[in-house]
């Protein structure tokens, strides 16, 4: 029953396909077939400069088992990640759809905490998952919302107790290798009061030529007085189209930080929106893009202000070359009620060339009184007196500029919460500028 | 004499105006000059220029430095060569922690040449650029916290000369070319940026000061002081004259000028 997974489509026998292969219980197979009403129902969204409908969504694979890992294509930055021995209390790898490796020592197990692969959790955790996957986080309102929450593989539940700090950041690596992938990893975290944590993805292609189709889900429960920093960094290869959603829910005192890194991908769509769900919540959704040729990302942020006395800030900063697409849109919703709400939110891109184009469209939709939200957005090139000031102190030309861009990102890159992701981050920025300056 | 500084009938527009008419100026190793003149004369202009901004554009004349002719020059590789330039206004530069720049512009210094790569003695040492901005630091009287600061930014208007200062003591210039560092220091600071100056004196540098006041002259003490007038330099001298200037101001000197023009016409 299982070989329809490993031919393309993702139909509705796929889906059965794929509840079977893991054995799955009811719950989660009528929540599956829901989301897959919708995923039929709902038509493609439209972004400017590209066209997703031309990308047949039926060439690719629901469900790719793990073949062995290879990494004669690999670049170095990732062969040399994967083969480093890692003392991380937990680390998974993903590979296309199935769990490579994983590991998680006994003293995080012991504190009650629980990292471990998103099927083993719906078979060993099974209520505690159905109680929080893909619930009202997970409205099914666009496509390819509805098609991860059909048929998400792999993935992880992170779930800490209450007054647990932890002290690592919990990492999980995603990798994408075959041929016509299609990835949906779902990642759910469960962050009981008043703890602590840090969770860091990581997404690299170990193959520059395979085209895939990830469409990841990321769902953060802060409950009340709990933090939860999650980092991430996306370097797919340039022929894989990339469609995430992420959702955060901070309550009462809770906050939830978010650092997403943009480098990979032919085509890239995120989703974000944070819900402030109780007194003293907070939100930070910070992120930034580098992209070239005919890279396209399409960032969306959303702050839902639900309740009074809460704090969202929303900074996305991008940095655009050659004929390379940015669209922003971002919203601030205050609901009725939700008095003295605290909203901020920037786009800003640096462009360095003329063939790029960067859009931005901010809004506000205020329905409380006494607030404060301000959003501004603005897109500038590369300043001459300023690259001559550099310049006057012996930087070369590219020097200067790299120096302008890397300062543009610098407050971004400083918002990762483990200094070694930090580190792959800027030598990723630093190998795709040196491959397009040559 | 090698590193004569020789600018020779220099005229620059900026935006299609004219401003420099033709500036002859000879700078020989081991001598400071201080170049004074009204608003808008041109003092600016002419320091701006000799580092090559892409704003000035030079329409005539020439500038040679150590036997290079500078005009065919990127400004790193006038960098290079040893001229460095205080700016009047440094730009804020978000994200790039002072000391990083400073690490990047002193490694594009002291770069190994194609033979001496493979020597291992010729290879930058982290440790020693960490000494010596330790030093200069302390001649400046500046905390260490500043440079972890992003270069400039949210920096006073003292603590931006002062940065400047700090970049020129480590990157150790055979030239230096000062665009009003003293404007908006206090006395203290004053004296404590031309101890800095002085420290760097010897029969290998050379320096041009421009600037309104002879109050860090009086610590400089130049050999030459040049007042700049509708740019051109219409009166050389030695210290006197700065101290002319103070006690008369410029009117006398613009009023000839101007006296003169009108008879050429």
């Amino acid at each position: 029953m299982t070989n329809i997974l490993t031919q393309a489509g993702l139909t509705q026998e796929a889906l059965k396909a794929l509840s079977d292969r893991f054995d799955e219980p009811n719950w989660l197979r009528e929540k599956r077939q829901h989301a897959f009403e919708r995923y039929e129902a709902l038509g493609i969204p439209q972004t400017r400069y590209t066209k997703i409908r031309s990308l047949d969504l039926n060439s690719f694979l629901p469900y790719s088992e793990a073949s062995e890992l290879d990494l004669s294509k690999a670049p170095s930055i990732v062969s040399e990640l994967i083969e480093a021995k890692t003392d991380a209390d937990a680390y998974g790898i993903q590979i296309d759809s199935s769990i490579h490796q994983w590991q998680v020592t006994e003293e995080l197990k012991s504190k009650g905490v629980i990292f471990c692969d998103l099927h083993t959790a719906v078979k060993e955790h099974g209520e505690l998952v159905q109680k929080y996957l893909m619930q009202d986080l997970f409205k099914l309102q666009i496509k390819f919302e509805a098609m991860h929450a059909a048929f998400w593989s792999g993935g992880v539940f992170v779930y800490v107790p209450k007054n647990v700090e932890l002290e690592t950041p919990l990492h999980m690596l995603n990798l994408h290798q075959g041929q016509q992938a299609g990835m949906f990893n779902h990642i759910l975290i469960v962050a009981e009061q008043g703890s602590r944590m840090t969770f860091m993805e990581e997404n690299y292609a170990l193959n520059r030529d395979a085209v895939a189709l990830h469409t990841g889900g990321v769902e953060v429960w802060a409950m009340d007085g709990a933090h939860v920093q999650i980092g991430s960094i996306q370097n797919w290869n340039e022929k894989t189209y990339s469609f995430g959603t992420r959702r955060g829910r901070a309550h009462k005192d809770a906050s939830v930080d978010w650092t997403l890194g943009w480098l990979g991908g032919r085509l890239t769509m995120s989703h974000l929106s944070n819900e402030l769900a109780g007194a003293g919540a907070a939100a930070y959704d910070v992120q930034m893009s580098y992209s070239h040729r005919k890279q396209h990302f399409d960032i969306s942020s959303n702050l839902v202000h639900q309740v009074p006395d809460t704090n969202g800030e929303v900074r996305v900063r991008n940095v655009l070359r050659d004929k390379s697409r940015s669209v922003f849109s971002g919203l601030i919703r205050i609901e009725p009620g939700a008095q003295r709400s605290n909203a901020y939110q920037s786009q800003r891109a640096l462009i360095l060339n003329p063939g790029a184009r960067n859009d931005a469209s901010p809004s506000l939709e205020i329905n409380a009184n006494d607030v404060r939200c301000t959003h501004a957005a603005s897109a500038s090139q590369l300043d001459d007196e300023r690259l001559f000031y550099l310049r006057s102190r012996g930087l070369d030309e590219d020097q200067a500029k790299k120096a302008i861009v890397d300062g543009f990102f610098q407050p971004t890159v400083d918002n990762i919460n483990m200094p070694v992701a930090r580190e792959r981050l800027e030598r990723l920025i630093d190998e795709k500028w040196e491959k397009d300056e040559t | 004499m090698t590193d004569t500084l020789e600018i020779k009938g220099l005229r620059v527009n900026v935006e299609d105006k004219e401003i420099l008419k033709g500036v002859d100026l000879t700078i020989n190793s081991g001598e400071i000059h201080a170049v004074m003149g009204p608003n808008g004369s041109g003092k600016s202009t002419l320091a701006y220029s000799l580092m090559g901004h892409p704003k000035y554009e030079v329409t005539g004349g020439e500038i040679t430095y150590k036997g290079e002719n500078v005009l065919e020059m990127e400004p790193e590789d006038r960098s290079k060569l040893g001229m460095f330039l205080a700016f009047q206004y440094p730009f804020e530069i978000e994200g790039v922690p002072l000391t990083r720049f400073l690490m990047t512009a002193y490694k594009a210094h002291n770069a190994p040449s194609e033979e001496e790569k493979n020597d291992p003695k010729k290879r930058i040492k982290v440790g020693e650029f960490r000494k010596i901005m330790m030093e200069k630091l302390d001649l400046l009287k500046m905390d260490v916290s500043f440079i972890k600061r992003y270069l400039n930014e949210g920096f006073s208007g003292g603590e931006k000369k002062r940065a400047e200062v700090l970049q020129m003591l480590v990157l150790n210039p055979s030239l230096a070319i000062l665009d009003e560092t003293d404007s908006g220091l206090d006395i203290d600071s004053v004296r404590v940026v031309a101890e800095a100056i002085n420290s760097l004196r010897g029969p290998n540098f050379s320096a041009l000061m421009v600037t309104h006041y002879q109050r860090i002259l009086n610590y400089l003490n130049p050999d030459f002081v040049h007042v700049v007038v509708d740019g051109r330099i219409v009166e050389s001298g030695d210290r006197q004259l700065a101290l002319k200037l103070e006690d008369e101001g410029y009117d006398w000197i613009v009023e000839r000028e101007l006296g003169k023009q009108g008879v050429a016409a």
